[in-house]
């Protein structure tokens, strides 16, 4: 008798949990805070307890359990323990694994802020990017095994809808539309959609979805990405995180969309999408359920090297200094930082150091 | 194959045109005041008024937008007495009695920082940005494919795994990073016995005030840029020799009784060029982009420190002229290099 064996969950799954659950741990017990905690400036993402002068009201709470190890902030601390070499002790007692730079702060506590910021990005931008590709993928591929048909007045309305959106998406950025506007827009192009369809019954053309991600690409190809940042933070002179976040997801779409599109229509040609097409089944069941799960492998591969460009692009422009502004510390600027004073090669060497390995991290990642 | 060119160049020129729109009208429409920022502090509303008059910020953002590509387009019909036409190069033939039809070179306009026009400024920029790219494109290419080589020979050997480790970690190295690693190393703490400048460019003023080369300032740029495009051609060379070894005309040649030496260099190289050559000059263009950081990092006044510093000023005409060459440079590529497929692949046919 044939035995079928169980296929075992690979050893690098339970790895990753390790990893993080041992991270947490380390936090817990270094930092009596939980993990993420709302702050008077927002999100505040310091994991460690980052400071030991009496005058921060974090550790002035005498029912706070002190950490075992004293991490010094990365703050100011002029005197004489400023540019101290890596693994050396302070006046105050605290080991400073990476050393201080000229005003004293400590670089470990900056790579770890760094750290987070880092794989913070690059996961959010990985996981945002992919799901709104890969929506955009199969309902392409789907549309170019199915056609939609239409009737020739409905397309060039179609047409203009196509050309007309984007700009009323400029506008809503640069606040000359509201919410309200684009829900009259909104009615007024189904309306439209509706009527057409009433009046205009021969339908000979068919609706071109699938090409759509495919100008989208060409468009957005030859176009340096790195230029586009630029014009885009000298438009809007500050940007916040989650600005940077939505950016460099418009930025990765196109190719994201692209990508799986063409992975999707080697899949819709598959006997089983239409034997579920013959038997009736909804749209939306045969994409969720027939199409994406057979994209997972390529999403994953996408994810990964999407993961590892988001965290360069955002290195680089803190580097450039010109990134996002605020409470956090990025790898960029610490480097920029170790530029700018070369006496301190430890400022530089720990972030290039870091940057170089999740970048590899992520790449190497949907090999598990 | 002619009209398959003529269609790309066509899009190309689209995209060109939407970007110059784009750019120009977001840029435009931001708060900040071009009239108050060439001026400073010190200046009464009268003259603000008078140069936003001059910069034309009084019209519609539309006309301006108009008025901005009337400028940038090679073909142009005016007034014979408009003032602008003294900033055109070119040449004019008249029309009428008031109209006149100009060819000229785009007109970027003047920078509101310094009043220099930008064509001017991205002339001095430019060749150094291109000399710098084109330079770290050689050194690459050709470390690269001796790379690619040797690890294509000596297939499963330690010298392969070595190599693809080395390549693996120069791609996720950023270019400034590799640029801060050399300037540290050989141009701080080694500088006693290299004799290198931390920061420097090609054109440079020495005691007498007189421009000189100093090609000294090239070499760690160049090294620095380099990095990232060698670990690419590395392997993009191993693999196409490897795919080319598994073919059937290496064993043809090889029951000939050709000498692996013929076979690997006048054989197996020869087709395994083709993706090669094609990956490089894809890369030129990134690389391109790619300087801005290494050019920041040396202060090396090319294409990247001029457009970051105009950035930082908010000098419009410099970052809107910076960025639309870039982007030319980077269509005009992309139609190159998907006709050098072509061109180097007989099998590849356009329609």
């Amino acid at each position: 008798m044939k035995t079928t064996k169980l296929k075992k969950k690979t050893g690098s799954v339970r790895l990753w949990w390790i990893i993080i659950s041992a991270y947490i741990l380390l936090k817990c017990l270094i930092n009596p805070q939980p993990v993420v905690s709302i702050g008077n400036s927002g999100l505040r993402l310091g994991l460690f307890n980052f400071s030991n002068d009496i005058s921060d009201p974090i550790n002035n709470d005498i029912l706070t359990i002190q950490p075992l190890w004293k991490v010094s902030a990365y703050k100011t601390h002029l005197g004489k323990d400023s540019t101290l070499p890596p693994l050396k002790w302070d006046s105050l007692g605290n080991f400073h694994l990476m050393g201080t730079d000229h005003l004293g702060r400590d670089v470990f506590a900056g790579f770890i802020c760094g750290l987070e910021i880092a794989v913070l990005i690059g996961l959010f931008v990985a996981v945002f990017t992919c799901l709104v590709s890969l929506i955009l993928g199969v309902i392409g591929a789907y549309f170019e095994r199915f056609p939609l048909h239409i009737s020739r007045p409905e397309k060039v309305l179609w047409i203009i809808f196509a050309f007309i959106s984007p700009l009323m998406l400029g506008w809503s950025i640069l606040g000359a539309m509201t919410f309200i506007g684009w829900i009259w827009y909104l009615i007024l192009f189904v309306g439209l959609v509706l009527i057409f369809r009433k009046v205009f019954r021969t339908k000979n053309r068919i609706l071109p979805i699938d090409t759509f991600n495919r100008r989208f690409q060409e468009f957005f190809q030859p176009l340096p990405d790195l230029v586009i940042l630029l014009v885009v933070l000298a438009i809007f002179d500050k940007i916040s995180f989650i600005g940077l976040i939505l950016i460099l997801i418009i930025l990765r779409l196109p190719a994201g969309a692209w990508f799986l599109q063409g992975r999707a229509q080697q899949i819709v040609h598959l006997p089983h999408i239409d034997q579920v097409s013959t038997m009736g089944v909804s749209v939306w069941r045969i994409m969720g359920l027939h199409i994406m799960p057979l994209l997972k492998s390529y999403s994953v591969v996408f994810m990964s090297l999407t993961a590892s460009r988001a965290i360069l692009s955002e290195s680089a422009l803190s580097f450039l200094g010109i990134g996002p502004t605020g409470e956090w510390m990025s790898w960029g600027s610490m480097i920029r930082l170790g530029l700018n004073n070369m006496n301190m090669w430890w400022v530089a060497l720990f972030p290039i150091i870091g940057l170089v390995g999740l970048s590899l991290l992520f790449r190497f990642w949907y090999k598990d | 194959m002619l009209l398959y060119a003529i269609r790309k160049l066509a899009y190309g020129f689209l995209i060109i045109i939407t970007v110059a729109c784009t750019v120009s009208s977001i840029i435009y429409l931001s708060p900040v005041d071009p009239a108050r920022l060439s001026f400073g502090q010190l200046s009464d509303a009268g003259t603000v008024e008078a140069k936003r008059k001059a910069l034309g910020l009084d019209q519609p953002l539309p006309v301006q937008l108009l008025y901005y590509l009337r400028d940038l387009s090679p073909v142009v019909v005016i007034d014979k007495n408009n003032p602008i036409l003294e900033s055109y190069s070119g040449v004019m033939f008249s029309m009428s009695s008031t109209k006149t039809f100009v060819i000229k070179w785009p007109y970027l306009r003047e920078s509101f920082q310094s009043g220099r026009p930008v064509a001017e400024i991205l002339k001095e920029a430019i060749p150094l940005t291109m000399i710098l790219a084109f330079c770290s494109i050689l050194l690459a290419s050709l470390l690269g494919i001796i790379l690619g080589i040797l690890s294509a020979v000596r297939h499963g050997t330690w010298i392969e795994q070595v190599a693809m480790v080395v390549s693996t970690i120069g791609y996720s190295l950023p270019s400034y990073a590799t640029a801060i690693f050399f300037a540290i190393v050989f141009a701080y703490l080694l500088q006693p016995l290299t004799g290198l400048h931390l920061t420097g460019s090609l054109l440079e003023v020495n005691d007498q005030g007189d421009w000189i080369i100093e090609w000294k300032n090239l070499i760690l740029p160049v090294v620095a840029l380099g990095l990232r495009p060698v670990s690419i051609i590395t392997q993009l060379t191993r693999s196409a020799m490897l795919d080319n070894m598994m073919m059937p005309y290496v064993r043809t040649a090889r029951a000939k009784g050709l000498s692996s030496t013929v076979i690997t260099y006048l054989h197996v190289l020869k087709n395994a060029m083709n993706p090669i050559i094609t990956g490089i000059s894809g890369w030129f263009a990134s690389l391109i982009t790619g300087a801005f950081f290494v050019e920041n990092v040396f202060n090396y006044r090319g294409l990247g420190v001029i457009t970051v510093k105009a950035l930082l000023d908010f000098d419009i005409p410099v970052v809107l002229g910076a960025v639309i060459f870039t982007c030319v440079m980077f269509v005009v590529i992309n139609i190159l290099v998907d006709l050098l497929y072509s061109v180097t692949d007989p099998r590849i046919k356009y329609s």
